[in-house]
């Protein structure tokens, strides 16, 4: 093949346009000259053949010294720098049949020779590119990192000037979503691509993607959507069920359009911290790459308000300022019910003229109860307002992580709905029924509550005792309603100074954890003093708020009421997945509690759901702090709990995501990799490499050579000249001119 | 119907009258067992140079209607007390009567008073329309009082779609003794009134003697006149207890619906 060539006139002494245009004034200067010079009475004719000679011998001096050439250029073929660039991520080890990566490196031994005129580099890429002096065996291989990273490999490969086009073996599977237009821009060089995708195993079911926002509120729906990809099966349905803890919550049937299904889930996070969800679709004979029907998914979930239901029995200033602090506090979202007239009262006097509307029970109990954080039986019976056939979902609602306070006197605590034996369990204190003698039910003399040991250390009490609270503060309340015992797991916080019952002192304040939610009971409805007639003495007059909303903090399990602060950053594929652990811990006096030891215990599920787990030990520092880094071992979900030796403990969730992102990016992308080459002018070949159109369309491995033919250093020209400035001289004597 | 006075007294009304006091005679004053803290008392303020109990009765009868008609548990018995009184925490809900002009409270009464109301009390200010007084100087005195305890609250009036004539009842206007005019007045103080005003004669209307007679006519008169003026104590009552509880959205909801 010729290679093309052009021609160009060009000076190859160019003084420049000034000195150009001086030479040119200088010449037409000595022109005038020349002709003032000659006599006017000579003949008109000789004069003019004089000058004209003049003027040819000036235009060939600047000629002479402008040097001019003829430039010839010409595009010669330059041997190619070929950088061959291997996927070696997971995604290329482990799918296909066999696996597109043997496939890869078996053409690159097919073509070796024909390759070897092309100088290949040869690059062995994941996230990382690692340069290697051969095609390594498959054996050789080193394991690589979790995601494919296609940008970075062409950039590395092309950072080496001499390199002149890249060969791509790859199946496209990028997980950086970088597209191939962003990175045909960067890349100067043509990239042929050659598409590895030849898989033998084609059914699959496989979740393709969880879409969920990462963060939520807690008993706020929120929508996850999962989205589902078939290939291989004609008309299939399937089942997609959430599930949490092995427990499943949700189940959808759907059925796939296109090889596409989508499955919507509305789930209500119970608690704030990471809430951990799996999505699973059943596996079927069929299907040849289970692996992918199973997705966990972590939410965030955070506290948007806490959603108080208050229930009460009475209207009193107890319930009056009760629903002050509440109503003061934008944190809480209050809904109240009070029973403004007794069943009697009902029964006796009708409606008439009446604003009252009827208890939703079923709307409560049935469709919202769900969506509460606190529920508050205030002086409350619930069999007055015909909701005591549902304690077993109030107590479910406990068990489920919702909270439950009753508080008052005997015309609450002793309604039979909460002192039956069915509901009496998740209930910090048991109390008499109501028929048992008055004495045994309440005692109406004042009062000043006295702090149990446990209260000094326990979240609910502690910070009123030590910021002078309302308990330091000495009020005095009136009354309370008398317990006949405590549930072994409960703790008092609170009890009467003098009256005791047969266990010891009266309780006052008990709380209970049950299962996943707490409860607690205050035996009386006089705590309303401590925010209305201690403060009018000049008692402090926050106290009262503050005691509620640290109950509820504590009640609804707000993770900052835990002096072991445990927090676990998502893993990084580009970190080798590395989990960073912090912890802070603090003592018993809110201090932070340096070199103090922890026990961290980590438990996981491996590839074959084997449970496994792992314990770490470590130290706070001088601040009371702890960072650490930590690898998983496996994909999923994995439960960290530490434990301090003060006691206090924290438990919180994590996702790792190793290998989760290979594995969501197995499918070959042959369009990434068309859009690629279709974009850098390479070619896109499919399972097959032809080296030698890889060659003939190899068109970086070109050079400009330039020649250039002089035309000045003629001897013409310098003939030309001296024989013009010799005729010259012969007219002149000729003519007698000096 | 007119209603009988001190002045006629039927049968049918002296026996009605005679069960009324037995049963009062009867009743204990705490009818639920509970602690004092837990009951409410009306308690109406003593002031110096006017008359502060022109309806002496009127409170008692307050609180044996809302003993028997709702499920608020209250002593039967009024107290009385002053701004300085060590007992004036026990009672967040006040009420202040008159029927003429009185002195200045003095700085300690007002600062006492301005605590109570900021701590969460309510005051409820009702002028008696009594023959030989002047309810007008009162209700000035009186409304000088609120300005001077709530120097950043404005009166306003409370029109019949706030909250306090649906706190238990549903009611269109105020009424109380004499029809008056179509709203009360208060001194919000937050998001609730802390001082409310009426100018209807609401304790003329509730007074009744021991012997079961009503101690005032109402005018322009009937039994649904004093009916709703009963309504009326009971659902200041209620406010001062509930707040805004009937604005919340299941209550909005349900505007037509019937109690239980």
């Amino acid at each position: 093949m010729t290679a093309p060539q052009t021609w160009q006139l060009v000076a190859l002494n160019n003084p420049g346009p000034l000195w150009f245009s001086l030479l040119v004034v200088i010449a037409l200067g000595a022109l005038l000259w020349t002709w003032r010079s000659l006599d006017p009475g000579m003949p008109l004719r000789i004069r003019l053949l004089i000058a004209a000679l003049r003027t040819l011998v000036l235009g060939l001096a600047i000629v002479l010294l402008l040097q001019p050439a003829l430039r010839r250029r010409q595009t010669v073929p330059q041997p190619g720098n070929l950088a061959v660039l291997i996927d070696i991520s997971p995604s290329m080890r482990e799918a296909g049949s066999p696996p597109r990566l043997e496939r890869a490196l078996s053409l690159l031994a097919q073509h070796r020779d024909a390759l070897a005129a092309q100088h290949p580099q040869y690059f062995l890429f994941h996230t990382d590119t690692t340069p290697v002096p051969q095609p390594p065996a498959p054996a050789d291989i080193p394991p690589p990192k979790d995601g494919t990273d296609i940008a970075q490999a062409i950039a590395q490969a092309t950072a080496d000037p001499d390199i002149t086009a890249i060969l791509l073996l790859s199946d496209g599977a990028d997980t950086t979503g970088t597209a191939p237009e962003h990175i045909a821009k960067t890349a100067r060089v043509p990239v042929n691509t050659l598409l590895l995708a030849h898989d033998d195993a084609k059914a699959d079911i496989a979740i393709a993607r969880v879409r969920v926002d990462p963060f939520a509120f807690t008993r706020t729906p929120t929508p996850v959507q999962v989205e589902l990809t078939s290939q291989g099966f004609q008309g299939a349905q399937t089942s997609v069920s959430l599930l949490e803890d092995g427990v499943v919550l949700q189940t959808r049937d759907v059925a796939f359009e296109d090889g596409r299904a989508r499955a919507e889930f509305s789930v209500f996070p119970p608690k704030p911290g990471p809430w951990v969800l799996t999505a699973q679709v059943p596996v079927s004979p069929d299907d040849t790459r289970p692996d992918n029907n199973t997705q966990h998914i972590a939410i965030q979930v955070v506290r948007d308000r806490y959603r108080v239901l208050h229930l009460s029995g009475l209207p009193s200033w107890d319930q009056r300022f009760l629903r002050d602090a509440f109503t003061a506090w934008p944190r809480v979202d209050l809904v109240s019910f009070y029973v403004l007239r007794n069943r009697l009262q009902a029964t006796s006097q009708g409606t008439s003229g009446l604003s009252l509307i009827p208890f939703p029970t079923r709307e409560l109990f049935e469709q919202h109860l769900h969506e509460f954080d606190v529920l508050f039986f205030h002086d409350f019976d619930p069999q007055e307002v015909g909701i005591d056939t549902w304690m077993p979902q109030i107590k479910q609602f406990v068990q489920h992580g919702g909270a439950l306070v009753v508080l008052g006197g005997p015309n609450g605590l002793n309604a039979p709905a909460l002192v039956s034996s069915a509901f009496a369990d998740v209930l910090p204190l048991q109390m008499p029924p109501a028929d048992a003698p008055p004495e045994q039910l309440f005692d109406a003399r004042p009062f000043r509550p006295a702090p149990t040991p446990a209260a000094k250390h326990h979240p609910l009490t502690r910070p009123g005792l030590q910021r002078g609270g309302i308990w330091h503060t000495a009020p005095t309340l009136e009354g309370i309603a008398m317990a006949q015992g405590t549930h072994p797991e409960a703790q008092v916080l609170l009890a009467h100074p003098f009256v005791r019952t047969s266990d010891g002192p009266a309780p006052l304040l008990a709380v209970l954890s049950v299962e996943r939610g707490r409860t607690m009971m205050l035996a009386t409805d006089s705590l309303w003093l401590t925010r209305f007639a201690i403060p009018m003495d000049g008692g402090p007059a926050g106290a009262f708020a503050d005691f509620w909303k640290n109950a509820v903090a504590w009640l609804t399990q707000d993770p900052e009421m835990n002096p072991l602060q445990l927090s676990v950053a998502p893993d990084s594929p580009s970190d080798d997945h590395a989990v960073a652990i912090s912890v802070s811990l603090r003592n018993a006096q809110w201090q932070p509690d340096p070199r103090a030891p922890l026990t961290i215990d980590i438990a996981w599920r491996d590839d074959a759901q084997e449970p496994q787990q792992q314990q770490l030990s470590a130290h706070t520092d001088n601040n009371g702090q702890l960072s650490m880094r930590w690898l998983p071992q496996a994909s999923g979900p994995h439960e960290i709990a530490v434990s301090a030796a003060n006691g206090r403990s924290n438990t919180t969730r994590f996702i790792s995501e190793l290998g989760m992102v290979e594995r969501q990016h197995r499918s070959p992308r042959p369009a990434f990799l068309q859009r690629l080459a279709e974009r850098t002018g390479g070619i896109a070949f499919d399972d097959d490499l032809n080296v030698d159109r890889l060659a003939q369309y190899n068109r970086s491995g070109v050079r400009d050579q330039i020649t250039d033919v002089p035309l000045w250093s003629h001897p013409a020209l310098f003939a030309a000249f001296f024989l013009l400035l010799l005729l010259e001289w012969h007219l002149r004597r000729r003519n007698g001119i000096d | 119907m007119n209603h009988p006075t001190h002045a006629s007294l039927s049968r049918r009304h002296f026996l009605s009258a005679l069960g009324a006091t037995a049963l009062l005679t009867c009743a204990p004053t705490r009818l639920w067992s509970s602690s004092a803290a837990t009951h409410l008392r009306l308690a109406q303020l003593i002031y110096s140079d006017g008359n502060w109990q022109p309806r002496p009765t009127a409170l008692r009868r307050l609180a044996w209607e809302l003993h028997k008609r709702t499920a608020v548990p209250v002593e039967l018995e009024p107290v009385s007390t002053t701004p300085t009184t060590a007992g004036l925490g026990r009672n967040p809900l006040l009420f202040m009567l008159g029927d003429r002009p009185f002195a200045p409270f003095p700085k300690a009464h007002l600062d006492r008073l301005r605590r109570y109301l900021r701590l969460g009390g309510t005051l409820i200010i009702d002028p008696a329309h009594t023959v030989d007084g002047d309810p007008t100087g009162f209700r000035a005195h009186a409304h000088n009082l609120a300005a001077e305890l709530l120097p950043d609250a404005a009166s306003t009036p409370i029109q019949a779609e706030h909250v306090i004539f649906r706190s238990f009842y549903r009611l269109t206007r105020p009424t109380g003794r004499i029809r008056g005019p179509e709203t009360l007045t208060g001194w919000p103080l937050g998001d609730r009134m802390a001082i409310i005003s009426t100018d209807h004669d609401l304790a003329g209307a509730l007074a009744r003697d021991n012997l079961g007679n009503w101690e005032f006519p109402v005018e322009p008169g009937g039994d649904r006149q004093r009916e709703n003026a009963f309504r009326l104590g009971i659902n200041l009552v209620m406010y001062a207890l509930c707040l805004d509880y009937k604005n919340e959205q299941p209550h909005l909801r349900f505007p037509q619906s019937p109690a239980p």
